[in-house]
């Protein structure tokens, strides 16, 4: 455990106490994340603002559910972000108000970047370094998903291509994605053996990759 | 109790089958990604399988990383205090929708405006319009100040630490490193502060879209990102900083272009020299 995640957990304990300074604090450290996803989902800053102040007004509200023995803060926090700028992304669609364009993860550092905490600038490099290294049909899927809000029925049908073949993208993407992001996921092997001896519950990613085509019905 | 153990066993072919299409498709509950019976099959599974729920929390990790890579922006200024003073008022209050957000956000339609303006509150629609517009243009011409305000208050450290640094310059450890080319860079140290001064000149110019990194090495082989910066085409460039680590334990720094996680392609790397002479400001042209 790194010495900034202990310091969210501690922020997060003063903030369950009612220590404004304490949000404060955690809002300096990641309110440029949260205002950046939600602005990246809904090309609005009017409506990015008040993505922000719900989900730091929610982190008042809900520090002392948290558990970090079930999830990084980080993980909470982009994850309450990014389902509140799509909800609001799916109701302006709904109402046939304009949505964005297809928004892109960003592969390269720019020199916006420049004013980000060194911690945040690594985790920004790690995962541009990741994205990079995925074919741009499978990058472009999670994107649709991610930023877009997009099922993999509604991604087929945006790309007019089959369904399966979004799905054997995302997996593939996904799965190389999780490989190159975290450290120590739970080992296949594992994984295999927990099912009660059961066939592999998923294919390997070079197994998928020879199959890939096959998929795309 | 060994991991089988603590996995309840699927009863029958149909938990079989519930358990691999779960499974397969958790990363894609994780982005969101599935239709409405999809999800509903996949969380009536989670509520009941430690292990996908194990898997699941995998996936959501990697989901929550992708938010590193969208281009940074920078919320305005009195968005913080706005936080402050949302979650300072009532909590339970904190999680309302404001009034005035609903309104500016409530779409106009032509027909509704055009019964409205039949109503004998015609002339107080229309002030009320006013308002509401007024209180937009205020909002982004205070964005906009904002943004300046950040910016100022970063040049002005700058501006304070040259001139403690001129006043007195025993107040700060001040060490150097020279590189091929002419790129140089200062570090001027404040112990009073914890504050660490980076000045660089004659780095190479790589675009404008190439940030550099500087790192910082200790004995154990550690090295650690301390902070990141732009320079303008001269190679000059000031930033001011916390260091990551007590500066005694820095045997070298290492400047690098931003585009990995480790550095890769030094433009400067060496030990720190102490700096014995007289005073030398290089001040970056962003100020």
């Amino acid at each position: 455990m790194t010495r900034q995640q202990r310091s969210d957990e501690e922020l997060l304990k003063r903030i369950a106490l009612g220590d404004e300074d304490a949000l404060v604090t955690l809002y300096d450290r990641y309110g440029r994340l949260v205002y950046s996803l939600a602005y990246q989902v809904l090309q609005d800053h009017q409506l990015a603002e008040e993505v922000t102040q719900d989900v730091f007004t929610r982190v008042w509200q809900a520090a002392a559910s948290f558990d970090p023995t079930k999830s990084r803060f980080t993980t909470w926090l982009t994850s309450i972000t990014r389902n509140r700028a799509i909800d609001i992304l799916r109701r302006r669609r709904v109402r046939g108000l304009t949505g964005p364009g297809e928004a892109e993860l960003n592969t390269a550092i720019t020199r916006a970047d420049e004013r980000l905490s060194p911690e945040y600038h690594l985790e920004a490099l790690a995962v541009r370094e990741a994205l990079r290294q995925l074919p741009p049909d499978q990058r472009q899927v999670v994107e649709l998903a991610y930023f877009n809000g997009m099922t993999q029925r509604e991604i087929a049908e945006h790309l007019s291509i089959p369904l399966g073949t979004v799905k054997t993208r995302m997996r593939l993407a996904m799965m190389k994605l999780r490989h190159l992001l975290n450290p120590s996921p739970p080992e296949d092997g594992k994984r295999k053996r927990s099912a009660s001896g059961r066939a592999p519950a998923v294919k390997e990613p070079s197994q998928e990759q020879s199959t890939s085509e096959q998929e795309g019905v | 109790m060994g991991e089988e153990a603590a996995v309840k066993e699927p009863r029958g072919a149909m938990s079989e089958h519930q358990h691999r299409f779960a499974w397969e498709n958790l990363h894609a509950y994780a982005l969101d990604a599935l239709d409405e019976e999809e999800r509903r099959q996949v969380e009536a599974h989670l509520r009941e399988c430690p292990l996908c729920q194990q898997e699941l929390q995998s996936w959501q990790d990697t989901v929550g990383k992708l938010a590193y890579a969208v281009p940074f922006y920078e919320p305005p200024v009195y968005l913080r205090a706005t936080i402050r003073n949302v979650v300072a008022v009532s909590p339970a209050k904190a999680a309302d929708t404001p009034v005035l957000r609903a309104v500016r956000r409530r779409p106009t339609r032509s027909g509704e405006l055009t019964t409205l303006l039949q109503r004998p509150y015609m002339f107080l629609t229309t002030l009320l319009i006013l308002a509401l517009g007024l209180v937009g243009w205020n909002v982004r011409l205070h964005r906009q100040m904002s943004t300046l305000r950040a910016e100022m208050s970063e040049v002005d450290e700058m501006r304070s630490v040259i001139v403690e640094y001129m006043n007195n310059p025993s107040a700060f450890e001040h060490f150097t490193l020279e590189g091929p080319n002419g790129a140089r860079a200062h570090l001027l140290y404040s112990s009073a502060t914890n504050r660490l001064t980076l000045i660089t000149d004659g780095l190479p110019w790589l675009g404008e879209d190439v940030v550099y990194t500087l790192w910082f090495h200790d004995d154990t082989g550690r090295q650690v990102l301390a902070t990141v910066f732009r320079c303008d085409r001269t190679g000059r460039a000031m930033v001011v900083f916390e260091p990551p680590f007590p500066l005694e334990n820095v045997i070298e720094i290492t400047i690098a272009p931003s585009r990995s996680t480790i550095p890769d392609s030094p433009v400067l790397n060496g030990r720190l020299k102490r700096h014995e002479g007289s005073p030398a400001i290089f001040v970056s042209s962003a100020l």
